[in-house]
């Protein structure tokens, strides 16, 4: 018999009380931000609550004192996250993303290291990484040797959109490395301590959409960084990128399916007037918004559970791995409209909490990998077409 | 995994019927392998090694031809006990591949892949001229397909409702009137299934050992789609009723043996009770009174028709006077999920269609096939994305579990609206094509125009969208779902 404070370690009952937690901090940021209305409140209380209920740390082996959760289970919890706040969720949603898929798939010793400072408190963030972009020869960031040669190297160039910036304790690079004694430019990725304004700029992007993500874009001026950073180079990256890659959009197509659930929510309670709750108008919307979240979260847990097929090719794992995002956030966005179209006009100022889900579900879409790159690569795949090849179309 | 040895005449009756089939196919595929071989010569009893003389190099393209063709099963390990034992031979292989050894989850299948590729071939024929394809029901009866359905324990497949829908999706991208009017008989006996009682066995038996197929009629002119508010009417008489009414879209009709419809009893408060009957097709009470003829599945024989004095015998009755919304509302996962397997693999199709063709394709003004333009490449895109989602949410209620459904109208909506969803979402797929394609995918030659034709029934398999939507949006604002009036009070 558990005794009253002492912390269960079976696992289900764990994760019953981890989504209790997620639901509580949820209900509490929303709150919070609707009493503040201030659509610039800082990232670091939600990210500080987070923390107190033990959830950027629920990736982490059980015996660090993690749950070791599932792809399945990171959804779940950004999916409710977000219903509370999307930048929040965005912003959890690359920390559970590179948690998540590095774990088992990072190099010694930054794995361990990582997992560690991910206990103590750690916050990883990450630019956009497009798909695309890395079949076609990016990304924009390079690594090269330090001069004098000592054992790190030099990271160069611009991250777009990095979430979280200034709260983030690490920030992942996917980089390109240009070596200049070997002829290939192998794809690195390199997990580093948030770096400073010595070697780097960090220019914040403000919208209206995810206003309190505390996004930045980044440009990187010969950073320094240890070989013990890197968590993949060389032969085995690739397929680390890929379950990276399948890690992100996941967890990205979650907040949008929380957002958008959170729209249904709030259309509900509108429809429950005396003055819509009779009308057609406002039933069809409602089941037609039933029917979009449900074919949007058998797709999101279908791909959860589905196994990467290791015969495909960097082309096709990349386009299996974002086809859910494409349709998600594509959808959240026809939900949250069809939830305006039923609250009306009269209740969606500015201030409410349905014009910020429509502001913050508008980036979706936007976000890499974007919907004509995600077409062309998944449509590439699909007629046997090298997405790398040239030229590019006729 | 062991399969169960049958332990009725029943269930081995069933099974020798689809071992017999079995090596009718396994005889071809001998055949293709080794063309020297007599065909006179393939006996049940020949072993592969030993009489027939296959070597190592043969006996790899065996089984690489019966893997494209046929089950999953584990034949290597099967071929390399039974080459020891000496057992090796054709009788025995064939029984493997009839489901008497181990895995056949997928035994339905890959029956419905090997029938697709024939009834495709004739699907364009169909369609042109309306009939009804009775040459490929007589390939389904004797393969032992239309036993899918019927429980195992009772002598027949005993197949999953994901099997099921898995091997319907394959069927219909082979032709989908086929798929759509053996679906009647399918389903149906998946709502059998939780009828209780033995009143049921000779409709089993009539399966099995005869090869009857049910074909199914709740739909009537008149109730646009609110099959529950059936017009037709039962009376009661000695020994059983008087039914009277017409029925629309009775699928299969033209080659049924089995009759499955719906009528209302009047109660002594007047009250419309509505109750099911499956009977024997009768000789007389029933006549076609308009023959199917629509734009899209064509040949599936959904004629229309009338009940006049039909004396039915209660013994054909199922389920009690009213419970017949209730039987099929806690069993509409049958019905719903394995219609719009049928449908989703009109899309399937038309994407595999587009893949080929857009690969090959050329014309005057561009320089490599027309693949490579970006135009194609993002409407294939946007199809395959469609059919994704389709199928996570169509195989998602597929492996639900549905026997513990605490709320049968709460099972029916959801059931529901997967279902439009999912037939929306082929009917988008398959619009997506028809541009693809463009013009020659509009002529009588292409298999494109008639997908779009057939996909677009998927939008009008009852219960309609706007029904589906009033309910889910009712059942959201927790409203009753059929007060009257139903809006604007």
């Amino acid at each position: 018999m558990k005794h009253e404070g002492t912390p269960t370690t079976d696992p289900a009952e764990r994760w019953t009380e981890l989504r209790r937690h997620a639901q509580a901090v949820a209900a509490a940021i929303e709150a919070r931000h609707l009493d503040r209305g201030d659509p610039g409140a800082p990232l670091r209380d939600s990210l500080a609550s987070l923390r107190r209920a033990g959830i950027p740390a629920m990736n982490g082996p059980v015996e660090m004192g993690g749950l070791a959760a599932t792809l399945a289970q990171n959804v779940e919890i950004l999916r409710i996250v977000a219903r509370g706040c999307g930048s929040t969720a965005w912003a959890l949603a690359n920390h559970c993303a590179l948690t998540g898929a590095l774990r088992a798939n990072a190099e010694e010793p930054l794995r361990s290291r990582l997992l560690a400072a991910v206990r103590s408190g750690a916050f990883l963030g990450m630019g956009t990484v497009d798909p695309l972009a890395l079949l076609r020869g990016g990304p924009d960031v390079t690594v090269t040797p330090t001069p004098g040669g000592t054992r790190g190297v030099d990271i160069d160039g611009v991250q777009p959109l990095v979430a979280a910036f200034e709260a983030c304790t690490h920030i992942a690079v996917v980089a390109r490395s240009r070596d200049a004694s070997t002829a290939a430019d192998p794809l690195t990725l390199l997990v580093v301590p948030r770096p400073g304004r010595e070697h780097a700029d960090a220019a914040p992007l403000r919208w209206s959409a995810m206003p309190r993500s505390g996004a930045h874009i980044v440009t990187f001026r010969a950073l320094p960084a240890s070989l013990d950073d890197v968590a993949t180079a060389g032969e085995p990256a690739p397929r680390v990128l890929e379950a990276l890659q399948r890690w992100t959009y996941l967890c990205l197509s979650a907040v949008f399916l929380g957002l958008a659930e959170r729209a249904y929510e709030l259309a509900v309670d509108a429809g429950r007037g005396p003055r819509l709750r009779t009308m057609p108008g406002v039933h069809f919307a409602l089941g037609r918004m039933r029917a979009q979240l449900a074919s949007m979260e058998a797709l999101l847990f279908d791909a959860c559970a589905a196994r990467p097929c290791s015969d495909d090719t960097p082309a096709e794992a990349a386009a299996q791995a974002c086809l859910p995002k494409v349709y998600l956030t594509n959808e959240a966005v026809r939900v949250v409209d069809l939830a305006l179209e039923v609250i009306g006009a009269s209740e969606c100022s500015e201030r409410s909490r349905v014009a910020q889900i429509s502001h913050d579900v508008r980036l979706g879409p936007l976000l890499p990998i974007d919907g004509d790159s995600a077409r062309e690569l998944i449509g590439k795949a699909t007629l046997g077409i090298n997405p790398a090849s040239t030229p590019r179309w006729v | 995994m062991a399969s169960h040895p049958p332990t009725t005449r029943r269930e081995e009756s069933a099974e020798n019927r689809r071992a017999q089939h079995a090596l009718e196919r396994l005889r071809s595929i001998l055949l293709a392998v080794d063309p020297r071989l007599d065909v006179t010569e393939l006996a049940p009893h020949m072993s592969l090694t030993q009489d027939l003389g296959l070597d190592s190099l043969r006996l790899n393209e065996l089984l690489e031809r019966i893997h494209r063709a046929f089950v999953h099963v584990d034949l290597a390990s099967w071929l390399m006990e039974a080459t020891r034992r000496g057992q090796d031979t054709l009788a025995g292989l064939a029984r493997v591949l009839a489901g008497g050894g181990p895995p056949r989850s997928d035994f339905f299948v890959a029956l419905a892949r090997s029938h697709a590729a024939t009834f495709a071939e004739r699907a364009r024929a169909c369609d042109e001229s309306g009939r009804f394809p009775h040459q490929s029901f007589d390939e389904l009866i004797a393969s032992g397909y239309t036993t899918m359905t019927v429980p195992r324990h009772r002598g027949g497949g005993g197949a999953s409702l994901e099997e099921m829908c898995r091997a319907q999706e394959i069927l219909a991208g082979g032709c989908a009137s086929t798929a759509f009017a053996v679906n009647m008989h399918l389903h149906a006996l998946g709502i059998l299934e939780l009828v209780e009682g033995s009143s049921i066995d000779w409709i089993y038996d009539a399966i099995l050992d005869e090869g009857a197929l049910i074909a199914g009629g709740f739909s009537e002119p008149g109730v646009g789609g609110n099959w529950w508010r059936t017009t037709s009417r039962a009376i009661p008489v000695p020994g059983g009723y008087r039914v009277q009414g017409t029925k629309g879209f009775f699928t299969g009709y033209p080659r049924s043996e089995l009759l499955f419809l719906s009528a209302a009893i009047v109660d002594e408060r007047g009250e419309s009770e509505p109750v099911g009957f499956l009977l024997p097709r009768p000789s007389q009470g029933i006549r076609v009174v308009a023959e199917w003829s629509a734009s899209g599945m064509r040949a599936t024989g959904s004629h229309t028709l009338e009940l006049d004095e039909l004396f039915i015998e209660s013994r054909y009755q199922i389920g009690g006077p009213g419970e017949l919304p209730i039987l099929f509302m806690r069993a509409a996962h049958w019905a719903w999920c394995s219609f719009a397997a049928v449908f989703v693999g009109i899309a399937g199709a038309a994407l595999e269609h587009v893949r080929r063709s857009q690969r090959e394709r050329t014309l005057r003004v561009v320089d490599r096939p027309l693949a490579h333009l970006p135009g194609i490449q993002f409407r294939v895109a946007e199809m395959q994305v469609k059919l994704a989602a389709a199928r996570a949410q169509l195989y998602r209620a597929a492996r639900s579990e549905h026997r513990s459904t605490p709320d049968p109208l709460q099972h029916y909506l959801d059931m529901s609206l997967m279902k439009m969803t999912v037939c929306r979402l082929a009917h988008e797929i398959v619009t997506l094509a028809v541009e693809v394609e463009g013009g020659s995918g509009y002529t009588s030659a292409s298999p494109i125009q008639r997908m779009y034709r057939d996909v677009t029934a998927g939008l009008l398999v009852p219960p309609l969208a706007d029904v589906t939507l009033e309910w889910a949006g009712k059942q959201a604002l927790g409203l009753p779902l059929f007060s009257e009036p139903r809006w604007g009070s």
